[in-house]
């Protein structure tokens, strides 16, 4: 290989060719059969390399996070960070308000407050203010929402009712409750230890919620985590997790499917379900199985720009262009469904709700409807758009190509229901060979 | 719709090529969340069309000439690849992945072997390369110093990682 040519052999490996760049290395690819095979050599061996060092990294990262600090050696470090009265008045502050006796082996960990709504610590009130830079062992909340910003692009909102202690600036105890992590890459390795088993961050957005009867639970909504959990018998499992994917786990009854998570609204997040709302439970007939996916129920979370599945964090329910988002959709309950269900041909969802409701099925409006969805439903007339989508997707017939991508028009069916089951069948007829889009499930009080 | 015992057949196939043609998808374009994307669809294509494979002829040229019109219809949003082919260099690309590919994949174990024998210096490039994914720039800012002296340095790593694979296949007896 040329000098040249292994110049732009080897930028090109780096994604990092100028548009001329790019000329000149296909001149020089087509100008010999060679040169292409020694081409295609080195990015077969640069995805080797990738895949290789990929799994070497994350298996270390998991390895560090499992080795828990030095606690005295950490806080001496952390000591000699401490600058001025005002970290030290907060860290005793901190310390006397949310005090318990193991706490005192913990290290202290540096952190933001990014919002802190309603605090309430069990002994008494908490004081932070949202920008506040704070020193914490623990976090011990009977009321109120807390959002802090760690070390590492670390953050994380913790929701009252919560116990939690930091056994590292990588590792956070959780004893009871719910915490929503987001992690950047300086983070990944970051992990949450509950009493069944561990949540190890790979780069993602993720929810955890710890039960005192000893069940855990993980809803992942970017990226990935591992999840570790042991059984009674010492026994470990363990699973990785994508988004759109959840699961339970304890020591009595190990690793199962968590089928329904109550979603945060405004952001990605597990919430606390409310269980007087109108939707009593989402299942669907595929059992437990590997894929461990699961339904968002988002209270009152439908409005323009609101998103459709729990697997896809791209595509959003929109008005078509130069028309008014439907009222009466807003602020109906949304069931975020799982995309990659759209090809199940004996697929169902069944959605109790616990009053009567209008429910409504928003479907891909290229296709003719289903059986079921024309015996039950009735179409609104009512339509909207979903995405934007992946870009590959745009050749596809019936994508309407805007600027930030392709979109799909859909159809708003609605039938009335409830209290009961109600069962939706697959997303597509069998007849039909066509690829269509997972559907998205609304319900809302019927106004009667 | 495939009878069940084509269904376990293309099972086993795409289980065997699936890491090669992800290599592929992953060598031609830059994002990792569209690799998956077209890796999936691709996957459903080959399902789509699998009445039309022939048996008597290795199933991995075929799955790839599958990925790579996925990869043509995900060709319209050019400033995620990694390259912009015309189509007929496209073509000679992927005929070329497919009879290379199988002859390269005794290497990776190799590969793991020297991975581990980097100096902590090259390792910790080498982190923020592939595992943080920062390009030389960024990586540039973070370790202060010039973006063509990381460029250099991953360079000269992946030469010494290739060298190593390749006395370590010349001592187990493999080719190259």
């Amino acid at each position: 290989m040329n000098s040249e040519g292994q110049q732009l052999v080897q930028r090109s490996l780096d994604s990092e060719l100028t548009g001329s760049e790019s000329e000149a290395l296909e001149n020089w690819l087509q100008a010999d059969p060679e040169h292409l095979r020694m081409y295609v050599e080195e990015h077969l061996r640069h995805e080797q390399l990738r895949e290789v060092l990929q799994a070497e990294f994350m298996e270390e990262a998991v390895q560090h996070s499992l080795k828990e600090p030095a606690p005295q050696a950490d806080f001496t470090r952390r000591n000699t960070l401490l600058v001025g009265g005002f970290a030290l008045a907060a860290m005793i502050l901190l310390m006397i308000s949310i005090w318990r006796p193991e706490a005192a082996t913990s290290p202290i960990i540096s952190a933001q407050v990014l919002s802190a709504t309603g605090l309430k610590g069990r002994m008494e009130p908490i004081h932070w203010q949202s920008g506040e830079a704070i020193q914490l062992q623990r976090v011990d909340l009977e009321a109120g929402t807390l959002s802090l910003a760690l070390a590492s692009e670390i953050f994380l909102e913790f929701q009252a009712p919560v116990e939690a202690e930091f056994l590292g600036d990588m590792r956070l105890r959780l004893y009871q409750g719910r915490v929503n992590a987001e992690v950047g890459s300086p983070g990944k390795g970051f992990t949450v230890v509950t009493d069944a088993g561990e949540v190890v961050d790979l780069g993602t957005r993720f929810g955890v919620e710890a039960d005192r009867d000893g069940e855990s639970r993980v809803a992942v909504f970017t990226g990935k985590v591992q999840v570790r959990s042991t059984d009674c018998n010492r026994q470990q499992k363990t699973i990785l997790l994508s988004e759109g994917q959840a699961a339970r786990f304890s020591v009595l009854a190990g690793l199962r499917r968590w089928d329904q998570v109550a979603l945060a609204a405004k952001e990605a997040g597990i919430a606390a379900a409310d269980f007087d709302a109108l939707i009593r439970t989402v299942r669907d007939n595929l059992g437990d199985q590997e894929l461990h996916p699961f339904y968002g129920v988002v209270q009152g979370g439908m409005r323009e720009g609101a998103l459709t599945y729990t697997d896809k964090p791209g595509p959003k329910w929109q008005a078509n262009p130069g028309e008014p988002f439907p009222h009466w959709l807003e602020g109906a309950d949304v069931v975020r469904t799982y995309h990659q269900f759209r090809n199940r041909r004996r697929y169902e969802l069944t959605i109790t709700l616990n009053q009567a409701a209008t429910v409504y099925v928003i479907h891909d409006a290229r296709v003719p409807p289903p059986a079921w969805l024309k015996e039950t439903f009735s179409d609104t007339g009512a339509r909207l758009r979903i995405g934007p989508w992946n870009p590959a997707t745009a050749n596809q017939p019936g994508f309407i190509v805007d600027e930030d991508g392709p979109y799909l028009p859909v159809a708003v069916w609605e039938c009335q229901a409830g209290p009961g089951d109600l069962t939706l069948g697959p997303p597509r007829d069998s007849k039909t060979t066509f690829s269509i889009m997972m559907y998205g499930v609304l319900v809302k009080r019927s106004s009667s | 719709m495939l009878s069940e015992k084509d269904q376990e057949l293309f099972t086993a196939l795409w289980t065997e090529v699936q890491p090669e043609v992800s290599r592929y998808i992953a060598s031609l374009v830059g994002d990792s969340s569209a690799v998956r994307d077209i890796l999936q669809s691709t996957s459903l294509a080959l399902l789509r069309k699998f009445s039309q494979y022939d048996p008597a002829l290795p199933f991995l040229p075929w799955a790839l000439g599958v990925a790579k019109f996925e990869l043509l219809a995900f060709r319209r949003d050019t400033a995620r690849n990694r390259i912009c082919f015309n189509t007929s260099l496209l073509d000679q690309y992927t005929q070329t992945w497919a009879e290379v590919a199988p002859r390269l994949s005794e290497e990776k174990d190799a590969l793991r072997l020297c991975v581990k024998q980097l100096p902590p210096k090259e390792r910790d490039l080498m982190r923020l390369r592939y595992f943080e994914e920062l390009n030389s720039q960024e990586i540039a800012k973070r370790l202060r110093i010039k973006a063509t002296n990381v460029r250099v340095r991953l360079q000269r790593i992946r030469e010494r990682l290739r060298n190593c694979v390749q006395q370590r296949l010349k001592l187990e007896g493999g080719s190259l």
